[in-house]
C-alpha cells in the first residue's frame, strides 16, 4: 500500500505556505526508509493535484484553512468524504476544477485513485493567506509542530 | 426620460473563485449598464521590489497555477533583456520546446474540460451534462483518457526540460540550466507525434459535432457574441503566429495592420484605463485613445486571444495547422473573424501548431547541445519580455539597479488585455436577456458563455461537475435598489 503525504499551498503567500513547511518537517522525521511512503509539496489544485494522487492508496494533504470559525493556528484533520461541498477549499479557484470534482473526473476516467475516505486533510486555520511573504506568521509557526504530530498520528492509524 | 441612479460599488469583498456582475436597470426595466468585477491581486508588482532579477522566472511562476510556464518564459526574456544578453540558440530551442508542450496541455484542458463543452454537448443541454463528462458521453470514453494522456505527456516534457511538472525552474538570464540528453529527446519526439494525432482528432471531432450542426454554427456566427475591435498577437518574421518570440502585431477591426512593435516599445502603444468599481485596469491602445466600452476603429479597446492571434497573422508556421487555418477562414467568410465563439475553434488550430512545432524542435540537431547559457557581462538596467500566454499577450517589464535588484515591475497578464472585451461581451449578453425587469432563465448560461470563450483566469471553474462556477449577478432598479440576486453555488 502506497501513501502520499503532500503539503499544498503557495509558499510565497505567507501562511498559505504552511503545508510545505509541515511536509518538510515530516520528511525530516520519517526519512527515506519506507519505500511505500512518499512526501512532497505542490502548488497545485484541481486536475493537476488529482493527477499527483494517481497510484496511491492513501493520501494526506496538508494545507491552510481559512474559515474564520476557529482560532488561528488550530490544527484539524478529517477525511475528504466528510466534506459535502464540491467547491471546498481554495482549490475551488477560478483557474480550475475543485479537487473533489477533479477526483470525480479522474475516477470516471478509470484513474487509480483513492476514494474520498482515504484522502485526509490536515488543516491549520490561518488568515494571512493572501499576503505576499516567504515566512509564516508567528501563530502559524507555533502550530507547525502540532500539525506534524497530527500527520504522524494519521500515518500510524492509516498504515 | 430614462434615469438611473449612480451607485458607487465598493469592491472590498474579494470573492475568490467567484464572478461578480452588477447590473443596473433603467426605469423601463432594461439594462442601463453592467459591471463585471474582478478582484485580482496586483501585489506582485510590490512584492518583487528588491529581489534579484534572476529570481523572477521562478517567483513569477507562482502568479498563476494554470499558466506558470508563460510567466516563466516572459520573465526569462525580460531578465535576458535586463542583462542585455542573448541566450544561445539551443537554450532558445529548449525554452520553446517546453513552451509548446505547455500550450498543447493547456489548450487541451480548456477545450475539453472547461470551455469546449459549450459546443460539444450543446448550449441547450442540461447544465449537469455541459461538462467533460457530457463530452465523454457524446464522444466516447476514449476521449477522456486521451485528455489525461495529453496532460501527462505535456507535464512530462515540462519536467524533463524545466525540472518540475508544472512550475518550471530552468530559465536564468542568458539561457537555461539543464541540457537534454539523447534518450529524453527521443521520448519527447514520440510524445510530440502522439500530440499531433490527438490535435488532428480534436479538430475532426469539432468539425463533426459542432460545424456540421446548424444550430451551433448559427450560435458561432450570430451577433450576440460578435464585437469588432482591434486584435493583438505575437508574430514571427514572416508574420506567422508565434507563441514564444516575435513582435507584437495589432490589426484594426477591418483587418489592416495598425502597428507592429518590438517588446521594448510596448509603453509607446499601450496605456491602462482605471475604473473605480474594479481592481483590474483596462489596457487600451494609447494612440487610438480610450472611448469607453465600445467597438470600432475609433475605440482603443483590443482583444488578445487565440482568435486574435490568428486574425493578426498571415498564417501558421507548420503545414497541417496552416491547412486548418485556411479552412477556418474560408468557412467563416474571411479575415478578420469577429465572432468571439470562434475562439474555441482557433484554440484547436493552435493546439495542432503547438504539437507540430513540438516535433520540429525535438528533431532539431541542436536540441541536445550542451551550449545552453551565455553568461551575462553587461550592467543590468531594464528589460521587457513578451510571450503569448494561451489567454493573451503577456508582458513582463523590469527595471533594476546596477546590481540587478528589482526597482520596478509592470505586468500585463493575458486576461487583463481582454478585460474590456469581457466587460462588453457580458454587457451585451445581459442586455439581450434582461427585459422589462425580468431576468430570463438563460441569463446565467449566456453570460457564462460570453466570458468563458476568453479562457479567462476566473471562468475556468465553469463546467465543473455537475455545477458551474460560483457566480453572483445582482440587479439594481433605476433607484439603485437591489431587486434580484441570482447566484449559483454560493453559500
Amino acid at each position: 500500500m502506497t501513501t502520499l503525504v503532500a503539503g499544498i499551498g503557495n509558499p510565497i503567500l505567507s501562511d498559505d505556505g504552511v503545508g510545505w513547511v509541515v511536509a518538510k518537517e515530516v520528511a525530516k522525521i520519517i526519512g527515506e526508509n519506507d519505500p511505500n511512503l512518499f512526501v512532497n509539496s505542490f502548488s497545485l489544485s484541481g486536475i493537476a493535484l488529482m493527477e499527483q494522487m494517481v497510484g496511491f492508496q492513501k493520501v494526506i494533504l496538508i494545507d491552510s484553512l481559512n474559515t474564520c470559525k476557529f482560532p488561528v493556528g488550530k490544527v484539524q484533520s478529517f477525511p475528504l468524504s466528510d466534506v459535502n461541498d464540491l467547491f471546498f477549499g481554495h482549490s475551488a479557484s477560478p483557474h480550475d476544477l475543485s479537487l473533489k470534482k477533479a477526483l470525480v473526473l479522474g475516477r470516471k476516467l478509470n484513474a487509480n485513485l483513492p476514494n474520498d475516505r482515504e484522502i485526509y486533510l490536515v488543516t491549520i486555520e490561518a488568515h494571512h493567506i493572501t499576503d505576499f511573504g516567504e515566512k509564516l506568521t508567528p501563530e502559524i509557526e507555533e502550530a507547525v509542530p502540532n500539525a506534524v504530530q497530527e500527520v504522524l498520528r494519521l500515518l500510524t492509524i492509516l498504515n | 426620460m430614462e434615469t438611473s441612479n449612480r451607485i458607487t460599488i465598493d469592491p472590498i469583498t474579494r470573492l475568490e473563485g467567484h464572478g461578480k456582475i452588477e447590473i443596473f436597470l433603467d426605469s423601463n426595466g432594461n439594462v442601463s449598464n453592467s459591471y463585471f468585477q474582478i478582484p485580482e491581486l496586483r501585489g506582485f508588482e510590490r512584492f518583487c521590489l528588491g529581489r534579484p532579477v534572476e529570481e523572477m522566472p521562478t517567483l513569477t511562476n507562482r502568479i498563476c497555477g494554470v499558466c506558470p510556464e508563460a510567466h516563466h518564459m516572459a520573465s526569462a526574456k525580460a531578465a535576458d533583456a535586463v542583462y542585455h544578453v542573448d541566450p544561445p540558440r539551443p537554450a532558445k530551442l529548449l525554452r520553446e520546446l517546453l513552451y509548446m508542450a505547455f500550450y498543447a496541455t493547456d489548450h487541451t484542458t480548456h477545450f475539453y474540460a472547461l470551455g469546449g463543452p459549450d459546443f460539444i454537448v450543446g448550449p441547450e443541454a442540461p447544465v449537469a451534462e455541459r461538462n467533460i463528462l457530457g463530452v465523454i458521453h457524446k464522444v466516447g470514453l476514449e476521449i477522456g483518457n486521451k485528455v489525461i494522456q495529453m496532460r501527462k505527456y505535456g507535464h512530462t516534457v515540462i519536467e524533463m526540460i524545466g525540472g518540475r511538472k508544472v512550475h518550471p525552474a530552468t530559465a536564468i538570464p542568458g539561457g537555461i540550466t539543464k541540457i537534454l540528453d539523447k534518450e529524453e529527446r527521443k521520448q519527447i519526439e514520440e510524445m510530440g507525434r502522439w500530440a499531433i494525432e490527438f490535435a488532428l482528432f480534436s479538430l475532426q471531432t469539432f468539425k463533426e459535432i459542432v460545424l456540421a450542426n446548424k444550430s451551433y454554427l448559427d450560435l458561432i456566427i450570430g451577433d450576440i457574441y460578435t464585437h469588432k475591435t482591434y486584435y493583438m498577437g505575437l508574430v514571427d518574421e514572416r508574420n506567422q503566429v508565434a507563441f514564444y518570440d516575435g513582435k507584437v502585431r495589432v490589426m484594426d477591426p477591418t483587418g489592416e495592420e495598425y502597428v507592429k512593435y518590438s517588446p521594448s516599445d510596448y509603453l509607446k502603444h499601450i496605456s491602462e484605463h482605471l475604473e473605480p468599481w474594479t481592481y483590474l485596469k483596462f489596457p487600451y491602445l494609447k494612440n487610438v485613445g480610450w472611448k469607453g466600452f465600445v467597438d470600432g476603429k475609433d475605440s482603443g479597446v483590443y482583444m488578445a486571444t487565440p482568435l486574435s492571434r490568428l486574425n493578426v497573422s498571415e498564417g501558421m508556421a507548420t503545414p497541417r495547422a496552416q491547412e486548418a487555418y485556411e479552412d477556418f477562414y474560408s468557412s467563416l467568410g474571411g479575415k478578420p473573424v469577429h465572432q468571439r465563439l470562434a475562439t474555441h475553434w482557433a484554440r484547436l488550430i493552435e493546439l495542432l501548431y503547438a504539437a507540430e512545432h513540438w516535433v520540429e524542435l525535438a528533431t532539431d540537431p541542436e536540441i541536445t547541445s550542451p551550449n545552453v547559457h551565455n553568461k551575462p557581462t553587461e550592467i543590468p538596467t531594464e528589460g521587457v519580455g513578451i510571450v503569448e500566454a494561451p489567454r493573451g499577450t503577456l508582458t513582463h517589464h523590469y527595471v533594476t539597479d546596477e546590481r540587478g535588484l528589482i526597482k520596478k515591475v509592470n505586468l500585463i497578464v493575458g486576461t487583463t488585455n481582454n478585460y474590456a472585451p469581457i466587460q462588453m461581451s457580458t454587457n451585451k449578453a445581459a442586455r439581450a436577456f434582461i427585459k422589462n425587469g425580468n431576468a430570463t432563465e438563460g441569463l446565467l448560461n449566456m453570460v457564462e458563455m460570453a466570458f468563458r470563450v476568453y479562457d479567462p483566469c476566473f471562468g475556468c471553474a465553469t463546467h465543473s461537475l455537475p455545477g458551474q462556477m460560483p457566480l453572483e449577478i445582482t440587479i439594481h432598479d433605476d433607484a439603485g435598489k437591489i431587486t434580484e440576486v441570482i447566484t449559483r453555488n454560493i453559500d
